[in-house]
């Protein structure tokens, strides 16, 4: 049985993947291998051609820098943002607070797509188009709603006792939060943080609008860009294209799979 | 009131009258006030800009009030609902099929072996590369002359005449639900592993030793207790699909014929290549009451706060 | 003192002078079409500075520069689609440029071939000058045409000619039932080349595309049903056209059937050139204008690529050295960079007689055969109306509608939409 079930697993593990195999591939043969038929997987004359060529077209360093600092910079400003207004809303009654409440669980299902043309024209009045800080703005405003309403969870979920004894030993309430709450959410912070980061990380469409220069285009966007219309698609510049464009991406998830995997698990649970 | 909140208010001792007091007051509403301004600056002033679009006809200078024309046009539009009809059949597939996935799959995960931590690597994959690779990858895996998929069918003597598995108004919506499940189901198998997880092993133990067969304990004890894991999974799905747009821009741009359209590609269509920015608003309006009336629906199905 | 004070002043107040300007221009070109002659701008012109932005890849560039003009942000100075330069005249995004063409010499309209220039102009007046040309033209494997017992050097001059060649040319190599070569290649639905394609057929059948007088469209006329039909035919009734090819926009490259030698002849562009030079070196090929619906019709094609032209925005102290900029891009001196780049053909008729095209004889027949391009038609629904001719192509090819039918929906839907907005 055990047996049994290891080998389905692989099987279905292997099969999930072939796009992503086929496409690393693809990214490692000449022009005339890549259609010549019947398909091989193993490249009979490895090279690097179609990564040069795709780099000649794009500036890949460039990109992966824009979209570390804006994956990084809307992470970070999400994360303080949501703790708060979430610890405020689980712990702390004010007037409004029901209402505001409301408004930003409801915004969760505003699609962004439909503010983006306001969007833009309000960037731009804030002279922010154009710089990471605008697209770093909308991601901030995007993934805050479901940032908020996890950290409320996980704050509600918690015992009152240590907060409450504290309180009484003349902490403030910014203490509190600060000292205590904080640093008892830190699974929640993962998660929410990992998913965040990988979101703005490939957020294709706001990105594409409210990014017009290369400098400042983020790697999804880069990517769409290998693309032309009237020749159709070069499937080996594309597949190089793509291959740098989550070998990152890949590597890191790699090497934190378990801290990140862990972290999604425990958020979802008490979310 | 509840509980909580009544509680917090006990606590909520003044000490003197000094600033510190009066700040520590005000605690609650001071902690949200970054969130305040980001929803009300960043999401709030935006929609309300985008409903005035919506009735206007655009124009970089000077926009024209038209009542509700945008609105009279949208719904004699059949592309239109084309779009909305399309988007309910992905969100649809996505919800059943690729939950019952999710789940078999996070089955398979939950079992100490290597081969079991290879597949949750495997299938959490796609979730981290972004969608505009994955769209790449699978046009390419779709090609009808030199794709893998047509290629592979071919030697093994499936078909005679390649699929045309993007480029056809039959089969472009289809090929669209498989790319959106192998995207999509990384996230969700993972949420339901840790469901999953969360079960003491004690009591399937003890169902075993009471002689109850796999079929019988998933029923009776893994169903019920993974349970409020379903829901957020149920509920983080359906408001992913309806706002899925990325891989279907990419591969199919909403054709052939619309047949593979969704709402957000028609919006796309109208403001970005017909630079009708008032009418693209009014999409957006009328999209925007479709999901808030079906997120007000399911958190009355499921009780208010959808935790 | 006093002097050194007013050697100062002077300094202060020169210096705004001395500075170099900067002037914002954007491109759909990529960097390796375009940059030279940017650059060559900046060694000519040292006081200018260009920041230039490369926005390559389908719709992308008009996209930005339309959001851009919505927001108050556009460049100084542009290229663009041709197809779009109507669009962002009905946005009153474009300079207008009658006054500028009439006294300047270097901008004259007599110096561009008349289809090119009517790219520019939207009711009545100039907007744009033509900076690269692109017209549709048909690429030749001579190989197959020798394996076939065709004339390599004699290619099919009409429809039925067209024809007859395309059926020979496919045949089956390995002997199967079906055919591993075919004898054209074109997808009916690509969206820049419905138009693309299909307007020289319907322009050299007889057909007019639209009457702004009327304000209607009228390309659902006997020549609009003989040219689609006749497009759709090779597809749908003699079958000489690879069946995958229908669907297939934007989801394949375009290229690659012909480049593999599975196919005879493709439509195409200029640019093929390069690209059979660098995919298939040892193929031999030879370009051809479309074919003509009688022996005595003259061929003609698309007037594609890109204008150039300034904001409408642009501040005044920046608009001479933009128009120094634009006298370069289209000076023969300029044009000549396309030798170089190859991206576009030049649109000065001067060039045919360069040197250069004696030695290459595929650059000077693409060229020539750029050299004869229609007009295209003026509209301001360009985008909305090729996206309905997409459809219309699209519904014949799937064989949901015939020729007649899904032009007569096309044309209804543009007319609609002239009505609606009261702009033919």
């Amino acid at each position: 049985m055990r047996a049994l079930l290891d080998a389905v697993s692989l099987a279905i593990a292997l099969l999930w993947l072939v796009p992503l195999l086929w496409m690393i591939s693809t990214a490692f043969k000449p022009n005339p291998e890549i259609f010549r038929l019947p398909l091989h997987w193993i490249p009979e004359q490895p090279t690097l051609e179609q990564f040069w060529s795709s780099l000649r077209v794009a500036p890949f360093g460039r990109y992966y820098a824009n979209s570390l600092f804006v994956g990084g910079l809307s992470t970070l400003l999400t994360l303080l943002f949501a703790s708060m207004a979430g610890y405020a809303f689980a712990r702390l009654p004010f007037r409004g607070r029901a209402a505001l409440l409301g408004g930003m669980l409801s915004s969760t299902m505003i699609p962004f797509q439909v503010l983006l043309i306001p969007f833009f024209i309000l960037m731009t009045a804030l002279k922010l188009v154009n710089t990471p800080y605008g697209l770093v703005l909308a991601y901030v405003a995007l993934y805050l709603p479901f940032a908020v309403f996890m950290f409320r969870a996980y704050f509600l979920s918690l015992p009152r006792e240590i907060e409450e004894s504290a309180r009484i030993d003349g902490c403030s309430w910014f203490g509190v939060y600060w000292r205590i709450a904080l640093p008892l959410a830190r699974p929640t912070i993962a998660a929410v943080g990992i998913y965040t980061f990988v979101e703005a990380w490939n957020e294709f469409f706001v990105a594409l609008v409210l990014t017009n220069r290369t400098a400042t285009r983020t790697l999804p966007v880069g990517l769409a860009l290998l693309r032309n219309d009237v020749n159709g698609i070069s499937w080996g510049q594309v597949m190089a294209g793509s291959v740098m464009a989550c070998v990152p991406a890949i590597i890191v998830f790699l090497l934190l799979q378990r801290q990140m995997i862990a972290g999604l698990s425990r958020g979802a649970v008490k979310g | 009131m509840s509980v909580a909140s009544q509680q917090a208010a006990r606590l909520r001792r003044p000490r003197g009258d000094s600033w510190g007091a009066a700040i520590d007051r005000a605690a609650g509403f001071l902690l949200s006030t970054p969130a305040l301004a980001v929803l009300v600056g960043l999401m709030l002033y935006p929609l309300l800009y985008a409903i005035w679009l919506s009735f206007v006809q655009w124009r970089p200078a000077a926009s024209a009030w038209i009542g509700l024309a945008n609105y009279e046009r949208l719904f004699a539009d059949r592309i239109f609902w084309i779009g909305l009809g399309n988007t309910v059949f992905y969100t649809a597939w996505n919800v059943s099929a690729g939950t019952t996935l999710s789940l078999s799959l996070a089955l398979l995960m939950n079992r100490p072996t290597m081969a079991a931590r290879f597949l949750r690597l495997a299938i959490f994959m796609p979730a981290i590369i972004s969608a505009p690779v994955a769209a790449m990858a699978w046009l390419w895996v779709f090609d009808s002359d030199y794709g893998l998929l047509n290629q592979t069918l071919a030697s093994l003597g499936l078909f005679e005449t390649p699929v045309p598995w993007l480029n056809s108004p039959f089969h472009a919506r289809w090929s669209i639900v498989i790319v959106n499940i192998w995207l999509g189901t990384g996230l969700s198998s993972i949420l339901f592993l840790a469901g999953l997880q969360d079960i003491p092993k004690e009591l399937h133990e003890s169902a075993m030793l009471d002689g109850a067969n796999a079929w019988q304990r998933f029923w009776a004890i893994t169903f019920p207790l993974i349970r409020p894991t379903l829901l957020v999974v149920l509920v983080i799905k359906l408001i992913g699909s309806f706002k899925t747009f990325d891989q279907i821009f990419i591969m199919t741009g909403g054709g052939p014929l619309y047949r593979s359209e969704t709402i957000l590609i028609y919006l796309y269509r109208q403001g970005f290549e017909y630079f009708d920015f008032g009418f693209a608003a009014a999409v957006g309006v009328v999209f925007f009451m479709i999901v808030a009336a079906l997120s007000l629906a399911q958190s009355l199905l499921l009780g208010r706060s959808p935790k | 003192m006093n002097k050194w004070m007013i050697t100062a002043a002077a300094l202060l107040l020169t210096t705004p002078v001395m500075a170099a300007q900067n002037l914002t221009v954007w491109t759909r070109i990529s960097q390796e079409g375009a940059k030279p002659f940017f650059d060559e701008f900046e060694k000519r012109n040292p006081d200018i500075r260009l920041q230039v932005e490369y926005i390559p890849g389908g719709k992308n560039h008009v996209n930005k520069l339309v959001a851009a003009v919505a927001a108050g942000t556009p460049p100084d100075v542009t290229t663009l689609d041709v197809i779009a330069t109507e669009g962002f005249g009905r946005l009153d995004a474009l300079l207008p440029l009658d006054d500028l063409v009439k006294s300047n010499p270097n901008l004259a309209e007599k110096l561009f071939p008349q289809g090119p220039l009517g790219t520019g102009r939207y009711e009545g007046r100039l907007y744009a000058l033509p900076f690269g040309g692109d017209g549709s033209l048909i690429v030749y494997n001579k190989a197959i045409f020798k394996e076939r017992g065709l004339d390599p050097n004699r290619p099919p001059r009409t429809w039925d000619e067209f024809t007859e060649a395309a059926r020979k040319l496919t045949f089956s190599r390995g002997g199967g039932a079906k055919p591993d070569v075919y004898g054209f290649y074109y997808i009916p639905s690509q969206p820049s080349l419905t138009t693309f394609l299909w307007l020289p057929y319907f322009w050299m059948a007889g057909g007019t595309f639209n009457d702004r007088e009327k304000m209607a469209f009228t390309f659902n006329s006997a020549a609009g049903e003989r040219a689609l039909g006749y497009l759709m035919d090779l597809h749908l009734k003699h079958k000489v056209v690879p069946p995958s090819a229908i669907g297939a926009a934007g989801t394949a490259d375009n290229m690659v059937e012909f480049l593999q030698g599975r196919v005879a002849m493709a439509f195409a562009g200029p640019t093929v050139i390069g690209r059979v030079a660098r995919d298939a070196p040892t193929m031999e090929i030879g370009l051809m204008p479309h074919p003509t619906p009688t022996a005595d019709t003259r061929s003609t094609t698309f007037s594609g690529g890109d204008n150039v032209a300034i904001m409408k925005g642009i501040s005044k102290d920046k608009l001479p050295a933009a128009i120094k900029l634009m006298e370069w891009l289209v000076s023969v001196e300029g044009q000549r960079l396309w030798q170089q780049t190859k991206f576009f053909l030049p649109v000065r008729v001067e060039l045919l007689q360069d040197s250069y095209y004696a030695t290459r004889p595929l650059e000077k027949a693409a060229l020539e055969i750029f050299l004869t391009a229609h007009e295209p038609p003026v509209t301001a629904h360009y985008v909305e109306v090729q996206q309905y001719l997409r459809d219309a192509f699209e519904e014949t090819a799937f064989g949901l509608a015939t020729p007649k039918e899904a032009l007569a929906k096309a044309a209804g839907r543009a007319n609609e939409l002239v009505k609606r907005t009261g702009k033919p």
